[in-house]
């Protein structure tokens, strides 16, 4: 019996090849050095697998890890990480997601399960306490992620359990493809989707009716009283982020004009305003909803419009609620908004809805769609390939080819391999808006410097969430700096990687850290594993989480020629707005970079560093 | 019948799915987080469109209390809520069975009924809901359930002293 | 005229539009003239001062640092929560409160603080 407290202790070992189920003590000592979700996760894929796997092969493992504070009453605690080498991106992938999912496998019982091998036929986990099996997904394999829920919750007999399911798209090995949680929420990039499709593991249905214990209930209650204050006292997490949720960055970001439009070919947008969070409240919000434990409420519940019903409609449920879809999200809106020029939230809204039932990532397929967009209008693409007028702001295009794309057909075949594919086999290279493979989110670089640096050297592509510097060169959290420039940026984006990345390691939101810090945080997670942690040691663990990735990556075989921006970036300058002229000057940041990181020139984590991080 | 005294106030609205208060049920009883034991629940509906938190309701009719066949359910004078007493309860389920809301529960850990018992005045729930769709009230629940309860009342008279039963809404009393 | 461009459904409330013309002049200036459009409930949100709902406006930020550029020569102090851009260029790394707003000038405004981000 495990004395860990936080933690459950029992890691869920899957081997799917030969069918057999195991369970094994977690590994305290790694769970002391990396805390847990993507720390402890990064610690077994490192030790467990060859970086020189093939990503969709049966060597690659896939990891889902929760955190010591998953399943408290903790604000926000409502997280798990899904840790593979990324079929997008051939590096090692960290995907997140929230919803009630992560907390239901800490009530069985487990705080990770470990997927090895390939199974022979579609197959599904089920687990309900101590009981744990595969059980066979014939009938579900084709299914979308919707029906396959609601398939599951029959089947199982429980319509309280959890289900994180692939849709078409990852059976089909899309390689963006994702997986998705309480149907609307998703571990969306890299292609995580896709490595659970090449398993053949359609889907994970938990149900737990057990209890996570805490090591010290009273400090437990009290910083968590003290959380729940700061975090309704702190503007973004009690008002913003409740009221507009994500989406209140569109207009923002565009008045910056920092909102990448046309595959980065402009920065601002006209149509900013229509798919605006204040225009999404005016014409089509239905009601705000949380994860599992969270007081902040950010996600959004939206009507598809009644002129929008007759191009658009869906039906999501047998009792035929109308068109109600959880989001869209500022990152959505984007992808499938400003950067193929749509501004008409229907088509964004259905598109969304079929990401999630066919289990994609809308970033990289809205980036993909626009630089096939580009392409088209550059004549490089014509209609008898596409099938259809690609051009930019074509509304109905983007809906037709988010199922085509699910399903291999037709062009869909092409978006499917993700825009540096694509834009490689049709001619233009550089058109490929990205790093490392992966697209790039909803921020231009040019624009906001910092960003460039944090999308450079993240360790699983292109990523806002790795080092979101937005927070201080727009926001102007915890202090408000310059967009334009370069000083200072280096110390901001690493603060920002290793803070994050304790964050995402202990099984909490980072949208916590838009109200409070490190240091808030710490008290909880003391509270509950009775480990003394002081901010500088949470920092620490960051750090070392990063340097592993950082590590495993290099043996991948990326180097510092992979930390880098695209041409356009670098070289072509921002056409109009209030960033006119800019370019990013990564070559200014990149060295100060490595240097503060502790590692060589070349990028690499150097032998002194690797020792102060107790990695051998 | 005793007039009750406290209930939730439960308002629909402001519920966001978050299930702050079951973790705060669960953990005023074990200490621990276990929302399997908690007796509110948070019921989902339209697709994840709207939420609601459902408790007993402490209602007057008390078709748990009229079911149990060895008392084991009483009203905690100092709240009005129905409780249930574990030394006497003997784990039949008619309770469950009864309860038309299904707001009282089977605890297979300590082979009892569990249900709401407004934790002798102080719910944790409300202490722990983040936007205020728990809070106590004090109020009646005869007051919106009353035709429907008058109505079941005069039925279930009318059937035990042999009287024709009526579906008409006029014949309640 | 200058134009002001307001972001968030409360500051677009008080001020009855999506943006709104300005005379031209220091920042400060055009600040005072949406105040006599939007009164007192706008004067809360802009400036230190006691705030609606009777929670305080906070002066310091909830965490880190500030600059400094938010309080005026005639002592008033702008929100901390304020967040102002001549065209889309935050004020703070321009000339702060004596910015000066020309002819065709946009000044947007939005609020990342207790009332909202960008505003409640």
């Amino acid at each position: 019996m495990s004395e860990l407290c936080g933690w459950v202790g029992t890691v869920l070992r899957v081997d799917l090849t030969r069918g057999t189920i195991s369970k094994e003590p977690l590994n305290e000592q790694w769970a002391r050095e990396y805390i847990g979700g993507r720390g402890v996760a990064a610690r077994y894929f490192y030790d467990e697998v060859d970086p020189q796997v093939e990503a969709l092969s049966p060597d690659n493992k896939l990891i889902f890890a929760t955190g010591p504070l998953t399943g408290t009453n903790a604000s926000c605690g409502a997280r798990y990480m899904v840790v593979t080498k990324g079929p997008l991106t051939g590096a090692i992938t960290t995907s997140n997601s929230g919803g009630k999912w992560a907390p239901e496998l800490k009530f069985a019982g487990y705080d990770m399960i470990i997927l090895e091998g390939e199974s022979p036929r579609p197959v599904y986990l089920w687990i309900f306490d101590d009981a744990v099996e595969l059980r066979p997904a014939e009938h579900l394999w084709g299914s979308g992620v919707f029906e396959t829920e609601d398939a599951l919750k029959r089947e199982t007999g429980l319509p309280d359990c959890a289900v994180a399911a692939i849709g078409p798209a990852g059976e089909n090995q899309v390689l963006f493809a994702a997986i998705v949680n309480e149907k609307y929420r998703a571990a969306g990039r890299s292609g995580v989707g896709a490595v659970m499709g090449a398993k053949k593991l359609k889907a994970i249905a938990v149900r737990g009716s057990g209890a996570v214990r805490v090591a010290d209930p009273a400090a437990m209650m009290r910083a968590q009283w003290n959380m729940k204050k700061e975090l309704s006292d702190a503007p973004l997490t009690s008002d913003g982020l409740p009221t507009y949720g994500t989406l209140a960055l569109m207009n923002v970001i565009n008045e910056h004009g920092a909102l990448p439009v046309n595959n980065f070919q402009a920065s601002q947008f006209d149509g900013a305003e229509n798919i605006s969070g204040e225009h999404l409240n005016e014409t089509r919000l239905a009601a705000n909803k949380a994860c599992f434990a969270c007081t902040i409420a950010c996600g959004r519940v939206s009507r598809i419009s009644d002129e929008g019903v007759g191009r658009y409609a869906v039906t999501t449920s047998a009792r035929n609620w109308k068109h109600a879809t959880e989001g869209p999200e500022y990152e959505n809106a984007w992808s499938l908004g400003a950067d193929c020029g749509i501004d008409d939230f229907d088509a964004i809204l259905k598109s969304n809805l079929l990401c999630n039932d066919l289990g994609l990532d809308p970033i990289t397929l809205g980036a993909t769609i626009a630089a096939a967009m580009e392409l088209f209008e550059n004549g490089k693409l014509d209609e008898s390939q596409t099938g259809m007028e690609l051009r930019f702001g074509n509304g109905d295009a983007l809906v037709a080819l988010t199922e085509m794309t699910a399903y291999r057909r037709g062009f869909g075949n092409e978006i499917a391999e993700g825009s540096k594919r694509m834009t490689a086999k049709f001619g233009d290279p550089d058109l490929f808006m990205g790093v490392k493979g992966q697209e790039f989110p909803a921020y231009d670089p040019r624009a906001i410097q910092g960003m460039g640096l944090g999308y450079a050297t993240s360790n699983r592509g292109a990523c806002h969430l790795r080092a979101y510097t937005v927070s201080a060169e727009v926001v102007g959290n915890p202090d408000q700096m310059d967009p334009r420039a370069t000083e200072g940026k280096a110390e901001l984006a690493i603060a920002f990687q290793n803070t994050s990345t304790a964050v995402d390691a202990t099984g909490l939101c980072l949208f916590l850290t838009f109200g409070t810090t490190l240091e808030g945080i710490r008290p909880i997670l003391t509270a509950a594993t009775g480990i003394e942690l002081d901010e500088r040691s949470m920092l620490q663990v960051g750090e070392r989480i990063w340097n592993l990735e950082r590590l495993w990556n290099n043996r991948a075989g990326l180097t510092a020629a992979d930390d880098s921006l695209p041409k356009r970036m670098l070289r072509e300058p921002i056409v109009a707005g209030p960033a006119k002229g800019e370019v990013n000057r990564l070559p200014e940041m990149l060295p100060e970079y490595y240097e503060l990181r502790g590692w060589s020139p070349d990028g690499e984590p150097s032998a002194d560093k690797l020792a102060e991080l107790g990695i051998d | 019948m005793v007039a009750l005294s406290g209930a939730l106030e439960i308002e629909p609205e402001k519920c966001t799915g978050c299930k702050q208060c079951e973790l705060a049920c669960s953990w005023i009883q074990t200490g621990t987080f276990q929302p399997s034991k908690s007796v509110i629940r948070v019921h989902v509906f339209d697709e994840q469109a709207s939420f609601a938190p459902y408790a007993c309701f402490q209602c007057d009719e008390a078709w748990c209390m009229k079911a149990c066949p060895v008392h084991a359910i009483d009203v905690d004078e100092s709240t009005g809520a129905k409780i249930v007493i574990d030394e006497v309860c003997v784990g039949c389920k008619l309770c469950v069975i009864a309860c038309p809301f299904g707001t009282i529960f089977f605890d297979k850990s300590s082979d009892t009924a569990t249900k709401c018992d407004l934790c002798a005045g102080d719910p944790a729930c409300a202490r722990a809901c983040p936007t205020g769709a728990i809070s106590v009230a004090e109020v009646d629940p005869g007051a919106w359930l009353v035709d429907f309860g008058k109505h079941v009342d005069s039925a279930y008279r009318r059937a035990t002293e042999g009287d024709e039963i009526s579906n008409s809404p006029e014949d309640a009393r | 005229m200058a134009v002001v461009r307001l972001l968030g459904g409360r500051l677009r409330r008080l001020l009855g539009d999506k943006q709104v013309p300005v005379r031209p002049g220091p920042v400060a200036a055009v600040l005072d003239q949406l105040v006599e459009r939007g009164g007192d409930e706008l004067a809360n949100l802009l400036f230190d001062r006691p705030c609606v709902d009777g929670r305080e406006c906070r002066a310091e930020p909830a965490f880190g640092r500030d600059s400094g550029w938010r309080r005026g020569r005639d002592g008033t102090q702008l929100s901390r929560d304020l967040r102002i851009l001549l065209n889309g260029r935050s004020v703070a790394f321009l000339d702060g409160l004596d910015t000066p707003v020309a002819e065709s000038d946009c000044l947007t405004l939005h609020l990342a603080g207790i009332r909202g981000f960008p505003g409640g």
